[in-house]
């Protein structure tokens, strides 16, 4: 086993809170912070950073360009979206899919990119995907998103379309936000700074996974006398913070159809250490898969309202660097 | 169960302390302006908002008082849900006109109800993830720079 292979890079998204809240902070910003970080490759996302979206102008595309140029960064990846709902009161057809992935592909050839990291694909539409991959001469990876988890019924069907399949132009971007064992604490400060009462979301944390639906749960919070901060929590529980025992024996399935790993994180304390993520034994297993390519880190501390990204990234960074230095 | 209802922590850049502006034409004070950010992650085609509803001092606003601008282009808030080809970006700033006739200075009580769909997310046909981006706040009537 070795992780000589494994290179590090970094997310733009993991600029979040400070890119929304601050006018004038931009793509600039993050390049001088990742030549501090000692990182070259990135992933960009386009509905984020771009003002024209699914097609940025080239004057957009030409200022990431020149920004990445003047710190010695390099795209690796672009984060696209299926916006199949762009269109009131339309039932998507597979026209707006393929419009909205032609669209990102253009895109991410326009920044160079290797990969885009694409949305919900139905699976009748993979075979043109990888066909459309091929002649952009991107890789498409699905991301894997909690929550979702690996060993879903559908994650599991799309696995074995890819193997039916067989182009090396589709696979996975697992995102270890699928692995959350815990609620992180800053996403409980969070809420009890918007009012939400303690016993309540110990309540909605212990019950989490007792067979209640997300409406169910918030029908009884609300009875007990919860109200919007509590209905959040339940969402995020639910929702993109949804935790539980890691599905690790569903991860190594992915491992031979993954393009590049999201790790994601939500916080790393002083000590650097990951309290919500088994970062650990999800690196076991990839540098075990004998995988080699990027670790993107994403930090999603904006989901906290927190502004300390240059801080939190530098922490996973090193924390990654630590466990891969430790597998042998 | 997916998460259907999304309100992230940037109620307060929605409607900030200078959001608020009288509508001065050449013919005097006709209404006022009010700048609209978004809270969220990212940017949105403007045909997400499914609602926007507006009150000032406790006094819904009528939807046909109200304009819509994004960078060039207006719309009457009636045809917003049309505009699928206009991005709002999460850093842009949907300006709405009101030719209510105008405000008196000092401080309004300013409620807006803006619901979104995200268009990325469907859960069953015609279902769809929605985002809050209302904000409530006191704001002071300001003169533009």
């Amino acid at each position: 086993m070795s992780s000589e292979g494994i290179e590090m890079a970094v997310s733009l998204y993991s600029f979040t809170q400070r890119f929304v809240d601050r006018d004038a902070y931009h793509v600039e910003d993050m390049f001088r912070t990742l030549r501090q970080l000692g990182v070259r490759q990135f992933e960009i996302v386009g509905a984020q950073v771009f003002d024209q979206y699914p097609r940025p102008r080239a004057a957009e595309v030409d200022r990431v360009l020149g920004a990445a140029q003047a710190h010695g960064c390099v795209p690796f990846s672009y984060g696209g979206y299926i916006d199949s709902g762009r269109v009131s009161g339309h039932t998507p057809t597979d026209e707006d899919v393929i419009l909205d992935l032609t669209a990102d592909l253009m895109t991410a050839r326009d920044l160079g990119c290797r990969y885009l990291r694409a949305g919900h694909i139905p699976e009748h539409l993979l075979e043109p995907a990888a066909q459309l991959a091929e002649n952009y001469d991107i890789s498409i990876g699905i991301e894997v998103h909690a929550p979702s988890r690996p060993s879903d019924e559908d994650i599991q069907r799309l696995l074995s379309r890819y193997e039916d399949i067989g182009s090396a132009r589709l696979g996975f971007v697992p995102d270890f936000g699928c692995f959350i064992e815990r609620p992180a604490q800053p996403a409980i400060q969070r809420l009890l700074a918007m009012g939400a009462r303690q016993d309540l979301l110990d309540y909605v944390i212990a019950n989490r996974h007792s067979g209640v639906s997300e409406l169910q749960m918030w029908d009884d919070v609300r009875a007990r006398g919860g109200g919007n901060a509590e209905r959040a929590a339940i969402a995020e529980f639910f929702g993109f913070l949804s935790f539980g025992p890691a599905d690790l024996d569903g991860f190594r399935t992915l491992l031979p159809w993954s393009l590049y790993f999201h790790s994601k994180f939500y916080h790393v304390g002083e000590d650097l250490t990951d309290q919500q993520i088994p970062l650990g034994k999800l690196l076991t297993d990839i540098v075990a898969s004998g995988f080699e390519g990027v670790l993107m880190s994403e930090y999603e501390g904006h989901a906290f309202h927190l502004d300390d990204a240059e801080e939190q990234v530098a922490r996973h960074l090193q924390l990654e660097r630590r466990i891969l230095s430790s597998i042998v | 169960m997916p998460t259907t209802y999304m309100k992230l922590p940037y109620e307060d850049r929605v409607l900030r302390p200078d959001a608020l502006r009288p509508l001065r034409l050449s013919s005097g004070i006709v209404g006022f302006t009010l700048d609209v950010r978004l809270n969220y992650y990212r940017g949105l085609p403007l045909s997400a908002v499914e609602a926007l509803q507006l009150s000032v001092d406790g006094i819904r606003i009528p939807d046909h008082l109200v304009l819509t601008g994004l960078r060039e282009k207006i719309f009457p808030l009636s045809q917003v849900r049309l505009a699928f080809t206009e991005h709002w970006p999460v850093k842009g700033i949907l300006h709405l006109a009101v030719y209510n006739g105008g405000l008196d200075p000092g401080p309004h009580q300013v409620d807006l109800t803006l619901h979104l769909r995200n268009v990325s997310m469907q859960f069953a046909p015609g279902v769809w993830g929605m985002i809050d981006g209302s904000a409530s706040r006191e704001l002071v009537l300001v003169e533009a720079a």
